[in-house]
């Protein structure tokens, strides 16, 4: 399955816990507080969930933290519709 | 042709036992249930101001010496990364402190969670080549020492702890096997910079998930063995993520993998020798077993190996 910008903020925004309507694209460790490392990882779980095992294989998405960032990688791979 | 033996085996942990749970009341945004679901640790130790490497590692080789002649104490080698100070190395000052002859050969090796079996294969070369015979290995780190306390990812995870036990040569016609693998890319994702300890968890994950499991394979497949032809694996205590991933990948039985982490985190590269010794404890490993060590970890770096219990 490939991700879409809302699928990722959904994924986000119920790992951090923050409403949708607060997360856009220019989101990220730097603004949303509760983005930590921890987070990180259950983030590009749940994402790896949806793309049944393809997130955790890409090394360099583990340093995205933000929706930007991680939409860039995830153009890179292919995965992002 | 040399094996070795490990036998004596003690640790001892820092002296704060803290319940993970506990880390809400200073941290009340911390989802303490979330995280312990991800991390399966219930509790972590943490050294007090008095204990430090060299404290730890002291206590914790007064426990195996007890039941080992001192004078045969060849060679101290001390795997860790956090000792108080950058020099003299920790194996030095131990030579004084636990009265140990001096014509020992000493060295400290800079490694984490994958240090272990660094040591044994260093020892393994030592003892192939008369170098040493009888060593007193320790790891030890207090990470604790090197956290910020609102870092929820290493709060949570890290304990402090010292582990030794005594490595013999003995001959035998059947030696321990090795696998390595390094990359310097991720030194960044468990790093230490002014005086703070920072993991960026999901870099570790990412390297460990992918890493380990070719690690593992190559090995048994270098030596004509399966993954059921080993009794015991023992891997290093990183996480309940981490170890879930693994041993599900590997298609692990679970009544041949063990976990400790739940009641003591992720002792670095003290967590492999204190499964061992939790295993030798409850008699739960035969002569001619074969154990499979898994460390990985800082560096990024990790390591298996392949051994015969004697």
């Amino acid at each position: 399955m490939l991700l879409s910008k809302d699928t990722i903020i959904s994924v986000i925004s119920k790992v951090l816990k923050v409403s949708k309507k607060k997360i856009n694209i220019n989101s990220g460790s730097e603004n949303i507080e509760s983005w930590d490392s921890l987070a990180q990882l259950s983030i590009l779980s749940e994402l790896d969930k949806k793309t049944k095992g393809k997130v955790l294989k890409i090394q360099e998405i583990s340093t995205a933290y933000s929706v930007k960032k991680i939409i860039k990688v995830l153009k890179k791979k292919k995965l992002f519709k | 042709m040399n094996n070795l033996t490990i036998r004596n085996l003690s640790h001892v942990m820092g002296s704060k036992k803290i319940s993970c749970s506990s880390f809400m009341k200073k941290n009340p945004h911390w989802n303490m249930a979330e995280v312990k679901k991800k991390t399966g640790i219930n509790y972590i130790y943490e050294s007090n101001e008095n204990e430090d490497v060299l404290e730890l590692s002291y206590k914790s080789s007064s426990k195996t010496l007890k039941k080992f002649n001192k004078k045969k104490i060849d060679s101290i080698v001390v795997v860790t990364q956090t000792a108080k100070n950058k020099l003299p190395s920790v194996s030095c000052v131990l030579q004084e402190k636990l009265k140990l002859n001096k014509n020992v050969f000493t060295l400290d090796i800079n490694l984490g969670c994958s240090g272990f079996i660094y040591a044994l294969a260093t020892l393994h070369s030592f003892f192939s080549s008369n170098i040493t015979r009888n060593t007193l290995l320790i790891c030890s780190d207090t990470y604790t020492k090197f956290l910020e306390n609102n870092d929820r990812t290493c709060r949570t995870i890290f304990s402090d702890s010292a582990s030794s036990c005594i490595v013999s040569a003995h001959s035998s016609n059947i030696s321990p096997v090795f696998n390595f693998f390094t990359d310097g890319s991720g030194a960044n994702d468990l790093i230490e910079k002014n005086n703070y300890i920072k993991m960026n968890g999901s870099g570790v994950f990412l390297f460990t998930t992918k890493t380990i499991p070719n690690l593992i394979n190559n090995l048994l497949k270098k030596n004509n063995l399966k993954i059921k032809d080993i009794d015991h694996f023992i891997f290093h205590q990183a996480s309940k993520l981490v170890l879930d991933k693994l041993k599900l990948e590997l298609k692990i039985p679970s009544n041949k993998f063990h976990i400790n982490y739940d009641k003591i985190g992720n002792t670095t590269s003290a967590s492999i020798p204190i499964v061992l010794e939790e295993l030798i404890k409850n008699k739960m490993l035969k002569k001619n077993n074969n154990l499979m060590l898994v460390g990985f970890g800082v560096g990024l770096s990790a390591a298996c190996c392949i051994l015969k219990w004697k």
